[in-house]
């Protein structure tokens, strides 16, 4: 008796587990595709795709972020920018900085920094500055809005310049 | 018997098109001022219209314009100061059906009590925190930005205060 008692709690409970399932979210998973070969989970995987899907709070990624992305040189480039400074303000004022890294993706995780909405986003690669001309508005994913190719509903993906020749040094090699 | 049925069907089909309405009929709202429009739209595609936010046509309040969404497939989001073009008059229509065919009977019944009741309408609860809203608190009462909406609401737009507003907005 007792051992069909357990059984029929188990079963509830997967069910209740499976139930509980958000088959958006799946989808919205599973539309990011497989990791890129050689790539494996890790801070300089998916550069360009929006990184609160997976790191958003509801998995699969353990790590919740509150902001994220990949910053390019220009909008053309097809390979994320080293050493940007990012840094994030929020309506309250309340600041925080981090660096890309060597795939161009940035991420601050939630339990360092929860901004309050909209916040405002600056560039920064020591040479040169470029603020972010509009806020965000709720979303802390930059590729949900920065993503390729640009149009009515996306700027393009985030640049620092928006040709080489706005660099100080032209874009010399 | 023939002639009793023949009756009762002719009876049925005068009756079905004395009852349809006509196929282009409309449901008439009472709508606040298009012309008086575009500062109030200014103002609320720059708070609200981000791509992330309103900006994205699968909210059930779309905004049009410059700061995040554009209604020309050709046009980049980015106003004029930001090296893009200012919101188009179509923007401003799209944007202004979106806003006041959001709850008619609600803005009709705002606008026919000259905006006495501005919180009536659902996206002025959620801007001014009044009900849960994803965007947080957009707008405080007694601003600018407050005159603004209400006053357009109330067929008296006051575009002196959208400016303010859009022009001390974060």
């Amino acid at each position: 008796m007792s051992r069909s008692l357990s059984l029929a709690f188990a079963l509830l409970a997967a069910s209740a587990v499976a139930g509980c399932q958000n088959p958006v979210h799946e989808n919205e998973v599973a539309a990011l595709g497989d990791e890129a070969p050689g790539v494996g989970p890790g801070p300089t995987h998916r550069p360009g795709q929006p990184c609160l899907v997976c790191h958003g709070g509801e998995g699969p990624g353990k790590t919740q972020f509150a902001l994220a992305g990949t910053v390019y040189q220009i909008p053309i480039a097809t390979v994320g920018m080293n050493g940007v400074t990012v840094k994030m303000t929020d309506v309250g004022k309340a600041v925080t900085t981090t660096t890309t890294n060597s795939a161009g993706n940035f991420y601050v995780a939630s339990s360092d920094y929860s901004p309050t909405y909209p916040v405002d986003v600056e560039l920064d690669d020591g040479t040169l500055t470029n603020p972010m001309l509009t806020h965000i508005g709720r979303d802390g994913s930059c590729a949900s809005c920065h993503f390729d190719p640009a149009g009515a509903t996306s700027h393009g993906h985030v640049y620092l310049v928006g040709e080489l020749t706005d660099l100080p040094d032209g874009g010399a090699p | 018997m023939k002639h009793a049925v023949a009756i009762l069907m002719s009876v049925l089909v005068a009756c079905f098109f004395a009852c349809s309405p006509p196929s282009d009929a409309r449901i008439g709202i009472q709508a606040p001022s298009r012309a008086n429009f575009p500062p109030v739209a200014d103002l609320l595609d720059h708070s609200c219209g981000t791509l992330d936010c309103h900006g994205n046509s699968q909210r059930n309040l779309v905004l049009w314009g410059c700061y995040g969404l554009r209604s020309d497939p050709a046009t980049l989001p980015g106003c004029r100061s930001m090296g893009g073009t200012n919101s188009t008059p179509a923007e401003y229509d799209d944007s202004y059906r979106s806003l006041v065919g959001l709850e008619p009977a609600v803005m009709s019944d705002v606008v026919a009590n000259h905006g006495a009741n501005p919180n009536e309408l659902t996206f002025v609860r959620k801007a001014f925190g009044e009900e849960a809203h994803k965007g947080g608190l957009v707008f405080q009462l007694g601003t600018d930005a407050d005159t603004c909406i209400a006053s357009w609401l109330a067929g008296t737009t006051d575009g002196t205060a959208c400016t303010k507003a859009l022009a001390s907005a974060p």
